[in-house]
């Protein structure tokens, strides 16, 4: 059945079949062969998109749209260029801080590279980037955004392992911001060798004035962020929040969009929504057929009987994640992987907030390697350009991530300072 | 042909909107939940249900407008080398694979909705079916459009001329 499921898959996938149908049609034929019931597709693509978390990507693509069309992108940009324009690369720096602003917002990599690449990567173009080093630009800072509190998977991970939320949260908050800097250095290192445009500086005056012109959009993130704190309310009702602001600021206060544009921007927002979710709702079928196999459970037997203990634990669990996050939704490879993980971490005496940080962290870089990664398919369906194309400019921020994981993974202070000095851990 | 052709237009058409009209009703009703829990200090136990219902349709309908525009996200690395007989015929594999599952998914959408049919809501209380039942119609949808496509695959004598499959 995982033979058939995997040859399908593979062949479809080389000869440049939509992935989305190459996972489908082989999860389908490895059902039809193995004998089993075949509703088991229909089920759980409907079980997999009915949660209620998941509305956050639409609504959040949407109120990227408002953004881009109706002069809020604008401002913002403007503002950032005001601030760090006159560096080398410095819309590059943008997409990361804008980044971690917006995974402040969101909790998942797929509606912060939505709504940082729909935003972003036009005017990065207009700018005179390269449309796919702005896409790989946008997918890596996806990856990073997943640290950033809130975040869908530490609350999964939390919730399978009676670990406290709170504290996942605040571990990942060093280790993602460490990592915007590096690939913020790395953006610097780029951009000084390919000469990428820089801006003039600006004065103290100007900056104010793109300060105060930006002060109505920028607010709009912190009703998100602080509401989100404060606990007034989850992410999915955030982004209906920042829908509808977005839209009485674009609509009615900037003038920026006009009604009959309402219509277009809707449906455009709810196809690159629909081709988003069809992947993360076939996943959920084609889970189900690795997880019936068993496969998850072998690898880890295999895993705790490896020479080494902990140290090489850890390296094998982040081939293990790197790897199932090429091809997975993060919160399907958690509720896969972890309970299997787990207690096996626990009896190696690695503490479960470092861990989940670990897992975390994996599952980030994963949405940005290709042959499967959502973020990197998202920012270059936004930037229009082939998936292949990215890959190139990519290597080096995935490299940059992989090695600051290997230093997350085995220097546990990242992950553990915050917690210690709020939670005493 | 022309006749399937101007069916598949059209329904196109349509969904675009209907898919528009679900994304700007998800938002209304989750807006509204919030509205109401904290400045009426009534909290709707029916939104979310609503929202995540409207959300699936919105889903699997958007999805088809996708495959319509060839929105989908493919690895395109070698079928770019291909020289144009082979990617005439990968194109044919690759809709017939995707026909495949989606067939699959009609029949056993439809059973499924059919099986369902006495189940209700929790808090609405309607019968859940009417949720289920984008899968088998998105199905449906989907698969006039792939007819479509390959359809013109094997009139085109040069692969250049073809859409992307």
């Amino acid at each position: 059945m995982t033979v058939t499921l995997f040859t399908v898959f593979f062949f479809l996938l080389v000869i440049g079949a939509p992935i989305v149908f190459a996972i489908g049609a082989g999860t389908a034929l490895s059902l039809m062969i193995g004998g089993i019931p075949m509703t088991i597709l229909p089920q759980k693509v409907f079980s997999g998109l009915a949660h209620f978390p998941y509305l956050a990507v639409p609504l959040f693509v949407l109120a990227g749209m408002l953004m881009e069309t109706g002069g809020i992108s604008k401002r913002i940009v403007d503002l950032s260029n005001a601030m760090v324009g006159h560096i080398r690369g410095g819309m590059g720096m943008v997409v990361m801080v804008a980044t971690i602003f917006f995974s402040d917002i969101s909790g998942s990599s797929a509606a912060d590279t939505a709504a940082i690449g729909s935003v972003m990567i036009p005017p990065m173009k207009k700018r005179g980037y390269n449309p796919s080093f702005a896409a790989a630009l946008v997918t890596s800072a996806g990856g990073m955004g997943v640290l950033i509190p809130p975040c869908l998977t530490m609350v999964v991970f939390g919730s399978l392992t009676n670990t406290s939320v709170g504290a996942l949260f605040l571990a990942g908050f060093v280790p993602g911001i460490g990592m915007g800097l590096l690939l913020m250095l790395l953006t610097y290192i780029i951009a000084r060798k390919k000469n990428f445009p820089m801006e003039k500086r600006a004065t103290f005056k100007e900056l104010l004035i793109a300060a105060k012109r930006s002060f109505l959009s920028l607010f709009m993130g912190v009703i998100i962020l602080g509401g989100i704190i404060l606990g007034i309310f989850t992410a999915t009702e955030a982004a209906a929040v920042a829908v509808i602001y977005g839209f009485f600021l674009s609509v009615i206060f900037y003038r920026e969009i006009k009604l009959s544009q309402i219509p277009q921007i809707l449906w455009k927002s709810a196809v690159i929504s629909g081709v988003v979710m069809l992947v993360v709702g076939i996943s959920y079928a084609f889970g189900w057929v690795i997880a019936k196999e068993q496969i998850p459970m072998k690898l880890a037997n295999f895993m705790i009987n490896l020479p080494g203990g902990k140290l090489v634990f850890l390296l094998a669990v982040n081939i293990l994640l790197l790897v199932m996050g090429m091809f997975f939704d993060a919160s399907l490879s958690v509720v896969i992987l972890v309970p299997i993980l787990f207690p096996v971490a626990v009896k190696l005496g690695i503490h479960p907030v470092h861990f989940g940080t670990v897992v975390v962290m994996n599952l980030g870089i994963g949405f940005t390697t290709p042959p499967f990664g959502l973020s990197l398919f998202i920012a270059s369906s936004i930037a229009k350009v082939p998936i292949s194309s990215v890959i190139k400019p990519i290597v080096p921020y995935i490299l940059t991530m992989i090695a600051f994981l290997l230093v997350v993974t085995y220097v546990p202070w990242f992950a553990m300072v915050l917690p210690k000095i709020f939670m005493g851990y | 042909m022309n006749l399937l052709d101007g069916i598949s237009r059209r329904l196109n058409q349509s969904i675009k909107f209907l898919a528009g009209f679900l994304i700007a009703a998800m938002t209304i009703l989750v807006f509204l939940q919030v509205i109401f829990r904290y400045l009426l200090d009534a909290p709707l136990d029916w939104s979310e249900e609503m929202a995540s219902f409207a959300f699936v349709w919105m889903a699997l309908l958007g999805a088809s407008v996708g495959l319509k525009n060839d929105d989908h996200p493919r690895l395109d690395i070698f079928y770019q080398v291909f020289p144009d007989w082979a990617k005439k015929l990968c194109g044919l594999i690759i809709n017939l694979a995707i026909l495949f599952m989606l067939v699959v998914l009609f029949i056993f959408g439809l059973k499924l909705t059919i099986t369902m049919q006495m189940q209700r809501t929790a808090a609405l209380g309607y019968s859940i079916s009417y949720v289920y039942a984008v899968l088998p119609l998105s199905a449906i949808i989907m698969f006039i459009h792939v007819l479509v496509k390959t359809v013109l695959l094997i009139s085109y004598s040069k692969a250049e001329e073809i859409e992307s499959p």
